[in-house]
């Protein structure tokens, strides 16, 4: 069964075209992230599921009904749909209690009185339910919000780059409690944030969003190994572009030599560019070598060099190595064998 | 803070902030004192009478101008409709209206002799009062209606800011979790208001409180006009300061009600910023309704008023631009600019003072200085009245024992006493501008100054002053504006024979000659304008 399925998709606010032809389906019990800059249109993309936008072109089912059509849209009251934001939203004249039975309020006083019970100890604040939202801290106030979104058991979860006000010690731990509670109760969950190392944590699979429309969606591994474009390529870390000056039965060959793909993939011939990860490229000291060490900054687990060729200072290339080696020191490079990206 | 102020800073701060003090201090002393047994001798006749009138005009005005400027405050800031642009601010102007003014129009309107009745017993054929009911203006019911019409604006103007700074995702959340528009309405944004809503209901009800006008003009016997009329009347000052305390005690309890209301507001109105608002669009019915209800409500409480002024000033030019008419706007002016000026310096100094002190208790200067603000005009004016005439007294004594001839009156009966009872009425309005200029330069730039080798005095001027000045200007203009509107202190504390715009129009108004004061209650209402264009500006560059 699909939670939620998206066809073609658009939608524009004054007059701009935000979202433009856009498909997405999500499976049951699926969580999926929708990664991308500031103002490419995710949150919007969210509001439309959630019913506070209107659409323009295409559908929007949720658990196989029909939700919005251009110039049809059920009320946000009626998509059973619960939502988390950036803010929280938690109701500030309400207690902890009250603003987790708020969405339950038809159900009897002790059918509330339960739920309220179990889902503050779901999320760990059964001694704070007579609290006011101000007397929480960021992360409890988070929490809040899911209890209260997950009393009201939706069909589908939103959330809206939840975790970007929570300080960066709690963050992690916050997120796989959250994932872990969705992931028991079985509930699908759409996920907006900026942040790859967020949405890796949290989500099962990740749509990268460019201007309006998905670049690319797969899982976090994926998209890291086998991007499609430059711009996920970018998005998922650092990345080296050389220029293919040759290619042969063995591989290709850039300025740093031949390079074999792994297991003999076969490369697309009429790309000029191979896409290299930093931890792909392995450094030894080499007095001969005409490359060397411009840059270097300790990275935690390694040592990251920005290297530079003495035949032609305009290049630069980022390598990471366990050893510590001096600035100016000449290095060989060699690439590890691996599955080769390459673009046009 | 880290600089060391010399010691003539505090100290003058400290000096000044009592002197600013003294009359809420006078009357307390005061109320202890004397009275030749008036005090009882009200309180077995008339004063029951008096004290229910007061709460039934003071609950009366403030439950009305819920009843009005709650729905108007949700329909600007939550809907859509036609015209909805022009009652934003529209609907402030009344605020610029004397009360008085107001009053003596609808009095004029509605009594027997007026047009309506006149027009009623035409059509009908009605010969005398007996013939028919209509209701009597000149009543408590006429003083809670006047009263409204130029209060309800605080209403409306609080909560549709808190209905506008309400966070859009509380509203979003709301419906997310199952509850319609008008569910979302009951359950959060109304709870939300409500703060702002008890803040607003308490201005009113402190504003009706200390009227003097409406109530003196329609004959309703209040606690403002007893203290009035016992001043003037038996010329008990203790009497008068008993009667006062009793109204102190009141307002304690209104100005308690609308700090809680402010402390919880700031939880309740937290917006994210950058959001955009979407208004429910009405349509047919719904917008005529809305339409027809913002009209009216404009229409009673502003154009009508405003629209007779204009044509009693046009009528009546020729008489009323006169001599006087310009003697005493030059009176009003005067007596703005100096009051003005006092209340900068002063909200200046103490501002300065709270900034750089580093002492516990600096922020208490400033703080007793504005409790001027929330006193009736006539209960300021018994309050300044007590020690400016004892100090009359021991003044004449002095001189009479170094042999020569008193100087009279020269402190309680002058200029000084209506400057002093002025300044200390309004500089609260003065400190808290400045002050909160003040809070917006960082504390950062004092330590530059500072190691830049800066004394505090050239601090204050090169850095502070330039940086306030815009802080000092609104500051300025309000407290003018004020000053020129000012009305019961300035009938108890005028010296004989002086009038400002507003006695001037009151007058005419006491003798049902409205019509040779239109003129200068234009100049009234027009001054009182400037500060709602500047005020609608700021709040339109918020939202």
């Amino acid at each position: 069964m699909t939670t939620l399925a998206i066809e073609n998709l658009a939608c524009s606010y004054n007059g701009k075209a935000v979202i433009d032809d856009l498909s997405l389906t999500l499976e049951h019990n699926e969580i999926v992230a929708l990664l991308g800059p500031s103002g490419c249109g995710k949150t919007t993309l969210l509001r439309t599921i959630a019913g506070l936008q209107n659409i323009s072109h295409g559908q929007i089912s949720i658990s196989d009904k029909v939700v919005s059509t251009p110039g049809k849209i059920l009320a946000s009251e009626q998509r059973n749909v619960g939502m988390i934001f950036q803010d929280y939203a938690l109701f500030p004249h309400l207690t902890v209690a009250q603003n987790i039975a708020f969405g339950i309020s038809k159900q009897s006083k002790s059918e509330q009185a339960t739920r309220v019970e179990s889902m503050l100890n779901l999320v760990k604040l059964q001694p704070f339910s007579a609290r006011f939202p101000h007397e929480l801290s960021g992360g409890q106030q988070q929490r809040v919000a899911i209890a209260r979104a997950l009393a009201y058991q939706p069909d589908i979860m939103l959330l809206d780059e939840p975790f970007s006000n929570i300080d960066s010690q709690s963050r992690f731990s916050i997120m796989l409690e959250i994932r872990q509670i969705l992931k028991e109760h079985g509930v699908p969950a759409v996920f907006v944030t900026h942040s790859k190392d967020e949405a890796f944590a949290f989500a099962d699979r990740l749509a990268i969003f460019n201007q309006g429309k998905i670049e690319q969606i797969g899982n976090a591994q994926d998209l890291y190994l086998r991007p499609r474009s430059p711009y996920v390529a970018n998005f998922m870390g650092k990345t080296n572009y050389l220029a293919i000056t040759d290619r042969g039965e063995q591989g290709i060959t850039t300025r740093l030599g031949l390079i074999k793909p792994a297991n003999g993939t076969p490369v697309n011939q009429s790309h000029s560019q191979v896409m290299l990860r930093p931890e792909k490229i392995s450094l030894a000291l080499d007095a001969d070598s005409p490359f060397f060490i411009k840059h270097c900054f300790f990275g935690g687990s390694h040592w990251v060099y920005q290297v530079s060729d003495s035949r032609d200072p305009e290049f630069m290339l980022e390598a990471h190595a366990p050893e510590q080696w001096p600035v100016d020191a000449c290095v060989g490079i060699t690439v590890l064998s691996h599955e080769l990206v390459t673009f046009s | 803070m880290f600089i060391n102020l010399n010691i003539k800073w505090p100290a003058f701060s400290w000096l000044l902030s009592l002197l600013l003090f003294s009359p809420l201090l006078a009357i307390i002393w005061q109320s202890f004192g004397d009275d030749h047994n008036i005090f009882s001798h009200l309180w077995q006749t008339v004063l029951p009478d008096y004290l229910l009138n007061t709460l039934l005009v003071v609950i009366g005005v403030a439950v009305s101008s819920m009843l009005i400027g709650v729905p108007l405050a949700w329909l600007i800031a939550m809907c859509q409709f036609p015209m909805r642009g022009f009652f934003v601010w529209a609907l402030l102007l009344p605020l610029a209206m004397p009360s008085y003014v107001v009053a003596y129009i609808y009095t004029d309107l509605f009594e027997y002799a007026g047009p309506v009745q006149r027009w009623l017993r035409e059509f009908f054929s009605w010969q005398s009062p007996q013939d028919y009911w209509f209701f009597e203006i000149r009543s408590v019911s006429g003083a809670i209606a006047m009263l409204t019409l130029v209060l309800f604006p605080y209403v409306y103007l609080l909560a549709r800011t808190a209905f506008l700074e309400q966070s859009t995702s509380l509203l979003h959340s709301s419906r997310m979790l199952g509850c319609s528009p008008w569910q979302s309405f009951v359950r959060i944004s109304l709870p939300l208001a409500r703060p702002a809503i008890s803040v607003a209901i308490a201005l009113v009800a402190m504003e009706s409180l200390a009227d003097f006008a409406v109530v003196n003009y329609f004959s309703v016997p209040t606690l403002t006009t007893a203290v009035y009329d016992t001043w003037l009347g038996y010329g008990s000052l203790a009497a008068a300061a008993r009667l006062s305390a009793m109204m102190i005690a009141v307002l304690f309890v209104l100005i308690s009600i609308e700090r809680l209301g402010r402390s919880k507001q700031q939880l309740y109105q937290k917006t994210t910023g950058q959001e955009t608002k979407e208004r429910f669009e009405l349509r047919g019915f719904n917008a005529f309704i809305t339409v027809l209800f913002c009209s009216l409500i404009f229409g009673l409480a502003f154009l009508l008023p405003f629209v007779t002024l204009i044509d009693l000033a046009i009528d009546y030019f020729e008489q009323s631009w006169n001599e006087q008419f310009i003697q005493y706007s030059i009176n009003s002016l005067m007596l703005a600019t100096i009051v003005s000026v006092c209340c900068i310096v002063i909200g200046l100094l103490l501002s300065f003072y709270k900034r750089l002190s580093n002492q516990r208790y600096a922020y208490i200067p400033s703080k007793i200085s504005s409790t001027g603000y929330a006193l009736p005009g006539t209960v300021l004016a018994i309050g300044v009245l007590i020690p400016l005439s004892f100090l009359d007294h021991q003044l004449n004594e002095l001189f009479e024992w170094l042999g020569r001839e008193g100087p009279g009156l020269i402190l309680s009966g002058s200029l000084f006493a209506i400057v002093v009872g002025y300044v200390v009425r309004f500089v609260a309005i003065a400190i808290g501008s400045i002050e909160s200029s003040f809070n917006k330069v960082t504390p950062s730039l004092d330590m530059v100054s500072t190691t830049l080798g800066l004394s505090p005095l050239q601090m204050l001027i090169r850095v502070h002053l330039p940086l306030v000045r815009k802080g000092c200007f609104a500051a300025a203009l309000l407290v003018f504006i004020e000053s020129m509107k000012e009305l019961p202190a300035a009938l108890l504390l005028r010296p004989f024979n002086f009038e400002t715009l507003a006695t001037y129009v009151y007058q005419y108004v006491s003798d049902e000659q409205l019509e040779l004061g239109a003129l200068a209650a234009i100049v009234i209402v027009m001054v009182g304008l400037i500060p709602l264009i500047f005020l609608n500006r700021s709040l339109e560059q918020q939202h």
